[in-house]
């Protein structure tokens, strides 16, 4: 009966994501730029080819660089959300657990940190 | 005896421990039950956005009154106005069962995308429908004079106020090429201009299937688009007569019913 009680339980299937700021801190910038933070970080994960590039970018959203921060800050879009970087499009894309983006693999904690704190930071084209 | 007794106190050492596992184990998926419910205490909860692009067949609209686009069925508009109300939202939980979404009402406007559906139980959903329009209690609503009041809207209105007709649940207005075949030139681009209300137009939209999960004290979007060319499947734009509803008496009319009858397909994830 010990081992059946056991087994009944079943574990939470919620992934609690927060960004883990105290493993960041050493490296995570004090102000993070949008051109030498955030761009390396859409060239690796978001624009390559077949995704957010070209002329049919997935979910008609282009971010490689010469485009991305007028796509993302875009008034009305919601990509970018200074206020509540966590309603924004781009961050709960990034910490999604049903639809994450890049869907090849979630980001690693640090850099979903740098897109939470520069748009914190009020999303500059800095 | 005494062998008796320790077994008895054995069996019943056991029986509690049982218990106790069996009660100490988290709910295994949604914390609502299996019945449709408006419940929220105790339950942690998630914040549901919808993404919501404007669409005419398969092109974005961009620009209200410029973008010369092209429905589905290939023929040349450019819309000025498109808007509509989403209330009565609902999402399916995996085991078929529903969550109502209490006192949402949205309203689609040009150039706004995000539209917050609201907390709503973290969990796994399936699917999630709703209602273009409004239920017929908050169609007799006076709205406040708020301007943050989704009522408080003189474009969704069929006269200078809201009541006593009720409201527009979708305003839709542009230039449309009403030549027979669809390949007039620019000349015969005429404007057209639709107001569908009334309760009897109120047309529940069901999705089809798409996985998301709602993660507690995160937001979830739900991605999708409304093709407003869609809405004009079926008319006949060569008849002059059929390039306007303004008014509660011409929603009874067949145009209208042939309108409100595409509203249940426009909607599709992006």
């Amino acid at each position: 009966m010990l081992v059946l009680s056991c087994y009944a339980c079943r574990y939470d299937k919620y992934e609690q994501v927060e960004p883990a700021k105290e493993v960041c801190l050493p490296v995570l910038p004090d102000s993070v730029s949008f051109s030498k933070h955030i761009i390396p970080l859409l060239n690796k994960n978001c624009n390559t080819s077949g995704c957010h590039s070209g002329l049919s970018p997935e979910g008609k959203l282009n971010l490689e660089p010469a485009v991305a921060y007028s796509k993302l800050s875009k008034k009305g879009s919601g990509y970018i959300d200074t206020i509540n970087p966590k309603n924004s499009v781009l961050y709960s894309a990034v910490v999604s657990a049903s639809n994450p983006m890049p869907p090849t693999g979630r980001l690693d904690d640090c850099s979903i940190e740098l897109i939470y704190k520069w748009m914190q930071q009020k999303g500059k084209n800095n | 005896m005494e062998k008796r007794n320790k077994i008895t106190r054995l069996f019943i050492l056991l029986t509690v421990i049982a218990g106790l596992s069996v009660t100490g184990c988290k709910k295994k998926d949604d914390a609502t039950p299996a019945t449709d419910t408006t419940t929220t205490t105790s339950v942690p909860m998630g914040t549901l956005i919808t993404h919501l692009h404007a669409y005419v067949g398969s092109e974005e609209v961009y620009q209200y009154g410029a973008d010369i686009i092209y429905t589905s069925t290939g023929r040349k508009i450019s819309l000025s106005m498109a808007q509509l109300y989403i209330s009565t939202i609902q999402l399916v939980k995996m085991d078929g069962s529903l969550y109502t979404v209490p006192n949402t009402v949205l309203l689609q406007v040009p150039d706004i995308m995000p539209y917050l559906i609201g907390k709503v139980p973290a969990g796994n959903y399936k699917s999630i429908r709703f209602y273009v329009g409004l239920d017929s209690n908050t169609n007799k609503k006076v709205p406040s004079s708020s301007p943050d009041d989704v009522l408080n809207k003189p474009s969704m209105w069929f006269g200078s106020a809201a009541q006593p007709e009720g409201y527009a649940f979708v305003n839709i207005e542009g230039r449309i090429d009403t030549s027979e075949n669809a390949l007039g030139s620019d000349i015969e681009m005429k404007s057209f201009m639709y107001k569908i209300g009334t309760n009897s137009n109120y047309k529940q939209v069901i999705m089809p299937d798409k996985n998301f999960t709602v993660t507690p004290d995160q937001t979830q979007h739900i991605h999708m688009y409304s093709d407003f060319g869609r809405l004009l499947n079926g008319i006949d734009f060569s008849n002059k007569k059929n390039l306007m509803i303004m008014s509660v008496s011409e929603n009874d009319s067949a145009l209208a019913k042939t309108i409100a009858a595409n509203i249940p397909h426009m909607f599709h994830y992006e």
